[in-house]
């Protein structure tokens, strides 16, 4: 109970600290970040974290829904995170069950284009080629790619999400009955 | 009765199309939801097959057309297709991902 209002503390003064930086920030310091924002975007892509199917998202993104790139994404990770824990218990049962243990990865690469993750995507088509050899330390091998590439994709599209909110406006569109 | 032919072009049909979306991952889902309220469709979306073959079996006329991922858990999308196909006669577009892309596929109406 004490750590929850704690940390609920710590995001409000959060909210108003960074509200007051973003009305008193000269454009200078705006165009700086726009620039981060640029850069961030551009690295995900060069470094084929994501693909076009990211910028689709954006292009989907509107007025009816103002923060739809964002929601998918969290959406992702959090159903993205079960299906990883899902292939930890299939790929730690005893007898292992190669099919089952396919079908799981093969939803999460299916999972994973849905937002553009093109690195997910590669060590999950690693992974299923282990699978079908049956061969467990690729599996494993290819298993600890897939949570890397996961965990930072997300460290880095949060990173990409925060920018946005301290360069985009500081008010949310309010959401149409949709 | 005609059945106008269908293409993949959004233009070719009226807003307000009646579409029901069928996909077990919730992030396409959402996805496939706004992409098609941005071409003024009217959908309903849902994640399990066997819920969308009740929804269609009792609204009936409500869905002018179905759109389905092929690969799902609890029931195969080329059986959902065959179900509608053979009780309602509604057009179903299947849709798969292979690699990289999605694809959309023209779906056949079965005949028995």
């Amino acid at each position: 109970m004490a750590l929850a209002s704690h940390r609920h503390i710590s995001s409000c003064l959060c909210s108003i600290h960074s509200s007051l930086c973003y009305s008193t920030r000269p454009e200078m310091e705006r165009s700086s970040l726009q620039r981060q924002l640029a850069n961030l975007k551009k690295s995900l892509f060069d470094q084929g974290n994501l693909d076009e199917q990211f910028d689709q998202l954006e292009e989907l993104q509107d007025d009816a829904s103002p923060n739809f790139v964002e929601e998918v994404v969290t959406l992702f990770f959090r159903d993205s995170s079960r299906l990883v824990a899902n292939i930890e218990q299939a790929i730690e049962k005893s007898p292992r069950d190669y099919g089952s243990l396919d079908a799981l990865v093969h939803q999460l690469k299916d999972s994973a284009s849905s937002i553009g993750a093109a690195k997910m995507m590669k060590e999950c088509t690693v992974f299923r080629e282990y699978c079908d050899k049956r061969n467990l330390e690729g599996c494993l091998r290819s298993f600890q790619k897939v949570k890397k590439e996961h965990s930072t994709l997300r460290l880095k599209l949060e990173n990409y999400f925060q920018l946005l909110r301290q360069v985009g406006p500081a008010e949310k569109a309010t959401r149409s009955g949709n | 009765m005609e059945r106008p032919l269908f293409s993949a072009r959004a233009e070719a049909f009226p807003a307000g199309l009646r579409v029901l979306v069928v996909d077990d991952d919730p992030t396409w889902l959402k996805i496939l939801e706004k992409m098609l309220r941005k071409c003024s469709y009217e959908v309903t979306t849902c994640n399990l097959a066997s819920d969308a073959l009740s929804m269609l079996r009792e609204r009936r006329d409500k869905f002018d057309i179905v759109i389905s991922d092929v690969n799902m858990p609890d029931m195969d999308g080329f059986k959902l297709l065959e179900h509608v196909g053979l009780e309602m006669d509604l057009p179903v577009i299947m849709m798969s991902i292979d690699g990289e892309t999605s694809r959309v596929m023209k779906g056949r109406k079965c005949t028995s």
